[in-house]
């Protein structure tokens, strides 16, 4: 129960880090049930969220949901089936609604939507949208590398290819380009594979400028992967290494270069 | 580009007219069509996708299916509206004829982050499971034969990660959509369908408010503006409904966030103001479910919970049986999703 009443804290936490917007629900719940519970609409959504709310917070329940949510993983996701917006959204309309005088309205509705914008953090100027180079709206090194080995597919007709990569193009590059194979896919396989397999693990760091002391042994790591592209940094200091065994530049990107080895095949099939 | 602007406004509002009554929110009827619809689109697919999963079919296969459904869909919501009679540019002019200042500003609102989502990127690495696997699909013209995210065979689907993709293939969407359309499924997913998910979204949210606010536009409307306002000031987490609807709107989660659980609100909200809930509101709650089955497997278990409480509460309130009884079948499709989860762990 210890676990359940934590994870309920911890998860209150990552959904509201500074409480406002809870607190403005919660105001908006209490409005709902105390002063509009005459109509089966309101009643039905106050109810409604009050039980919600209250099972979110009441560790048994935390308990039963966490073996169905990824072991508590994602049991903020129970929050989304309480109606924060529509409830704040409505107590908003009935306090800009209070008076018969229009300009009063307004002034109220302004004066809401002021305390909604200062009581969060505005998304547009949060970082979270940029301008993007092309309609696929993935980094441009997952594009570049794509149409690369797309590139030397087409002209030197051997579609094997697979790829090692930093993490920043290796888990988006498939969204492009099923052609390509990958030595690892996204973060959360990285974060698998270093408990289970720190060969693999010390490699992917290197790639991705995280690892130093081990990066001669990745290249022959990576080839002995069959790895017949790879992506790499120019930090990572490994020019000479895939020089000596046999792969060549097939596109400069200024900081980092993708190299290709023709001589690495898929493993034979026993 | 044209008939994917068809697939993606008249094609929803015509589905949405075969699950809807016409005058089912006096002049929002338009934009309860057109979010009902919607979930018609992904629940006519979730089945199918996941027999032709388990059966090994092509991606090929599973469109000229699906084709088949929609087809058959569209003809008996055409046949419903020669029976009626039914103008649709009344059902049209109603949206717009007597418009208020506030719902200009709720639709000028939303249509500026619609665009914002054309225009915009917001790069996610849970696209792994949605994109790779789309673009694989189409590529190789199998459904889940091959991890998305490395291109290595699949031999069993008994892994994590790859289960519930089984289950709630929402994957197959984009690989379909990308098929018909000859869109990849990278610029579909990141640059065309957001914005018309955006108008979506924020659509639900005039449907709630006229069931709120005893059909008073005006409050529909501002209540609209406040919604707006408080996804938009969601930056401060990246856990709530409002952050993920705003910047992952093609994720099948965004989707059971921003539009399956309000429209499951809204529906028994229409439920309780009516006093009863008919054969069709059930059918109606179970497109919505089945639309969420297909976007998440967490998905499906949240709606389901959801309209659960919805019907034990609303039953509670009138004191009517009939809105928990009548809700049970339309539970049974998350029910046998969850049994497909289940069996593939």
């Amino acid at each position: 129960m210890k676990e359940a009443f934590e994870l309920v804290l911890s998860t209150f936490k990552k959904v509201y880090p500074s409480g406002l917007y809870f607190y403005f629900t919660l105001a908006a719940l209490l409005y709902l049930l105390i002063l509009r519970r005459k109509r089966s609409g309101p009643k039905l959504l106050a109810i409604y969220s009050a039980v919600v709310m209250a099972a979110f917070f009441f560790p048994p329940v935390a308990r039963i949901m966490v073996p169905f949510m990824r072991d508590g993983f994602v049991y903020w996701r129970f929050l989304w089936i309480l109606p924060s917006a529509v409830l704040i959204s409505f107590a908003g309309v009935s306090a800009a609604s209070f008076s018969s005088k229009r300009i009063v309205n307004a002034a109220a509705s302004i004066a809401v939507i002021a305390v909604l914008v200062l009581g969060g953090k505005n998304l547009y100027a949060d970082g979270a949208f940029k301008k993007p180079l092309s309609r696929e709206k993935l980094p441009d090194i997952t594009l570049v590398t794509a149409a690369a080995i797309e590139e030397n597919i087409r002209s030197t007709g051997n579609t094997y290819a697979h790829l090692a990569a930093p993490l920043l193009v290796s888990s988006e590059i498939r969204e492009v380009t099923s052609a390509v194979t990958l030595f690892s896919g996204r973060v959360i396989d990285i974060l698998s594979l270093k408990e289970t397999n720190k060969g693999w693990y010390r490699n992917l760091m290197v790639l991705n400028n995280q690892l130093e002391d081990a990066k001669h042994k990745t290249i022959k790591s990576l080839k002995r992967q069959r790895c017949n592209y790879i992506l790499i940094y120019d930090a990572a200091g490994v020019n000479g290494d895939l020089e000596e065994r046999g792969y060549s530049v097939l596109h400069d990107g200024g900081n980092w270069k993708l190299w290709f080895n023709p001589e690495v095949e898929p493993k034979k099939e026993a | 580009m044209v008939i994917y602007l068809l697939f993606m406004t008249v094609l929803p509002a015509m589905y949405g007219y075969l699950l809807l009554p016409e005058d089912v929110c006096g002049p929002y009827a338009l934009p309860a069509m057109w979010c009902a619809g919607w979930t018609v689109l992904m629940a006519a697919l979730h089945w199918p996708a996941v027999a032709c999963i388990l059966l090994n079919r092509s991606l090929t296969e599973l469109t000229v299916l699906y084709l088949l459904i929609l087809g058959a869909l569209l003809a008996a919501s055409a046949a419903r509206m020669v029976r009626r009679h039914t103008n649709p540019f009344r059902i049209i002019r109603n949206f717009f004829s007597g418009i208020t200042f506030p719902e200009l500003v709720a639709l000028a609102a939303t249509g500026f982050h619609a665009v914002v989502t054309f225009l915009y990127m917001h790069v996610d690495d849970d696209d792994y499971a949605f994109v790779s696997n789309a673009t694989t699909s189409l590529d190789t013209n199998t459904l889940l034969r091959y991890i998305g995210g490395t291109g290595k065979a699949l031999t069993t689907y008994h892994v994590d990660g790859i289960d519930r993709l089984v289950s709630s293939p929402h994957f197959t969407l984009f690989a379909v959509m990308s098929k018909l359309f000859g869109i990849r499924p990278a610029p579909l997913a990141h640059t065309f369908l957001p914005p018309f998910l955006t108008c979506l979204f924020f659509f639900v949210f005039f449907l709630i408010g006229w069931e709120l606010f005893k059909s008073d536009r005006r409050k529909c409307g501002l209540f609209t503006v406040f919604a707006f306002v408080i996804y938009m000031s969601a930056g401060f987490s990246t856990y709530t409904a409002g952050s993920f609807a705003m910047i992952r709107s093609w994720q099948g989660k965004a989707q059971v966030a921003g539009l399956i659980v309000p429209l499951i609100l809204w529906a028994y909200l229409v439920f309780i103001r009516e006093g009863e809930m008919r054969a069709a509101d059930v059918v109606l709650i179970a497109f919505f479910l089945e639309a969420a089955c297909l976007m998440t497997s967490m998905g499906a278990m949240l709606a389901a919970l959801e309209a659960l409480l919805l019907s034990i509460l609303a039953a509670l309130i009138l004191k009517k049986k009939q809105f928990f009884l009548r809700t049970i079948p339309a539970l049974i499709l998350p029910v046998l999703t969850a049994g497909v989860y289940l069996y593939m762990t």
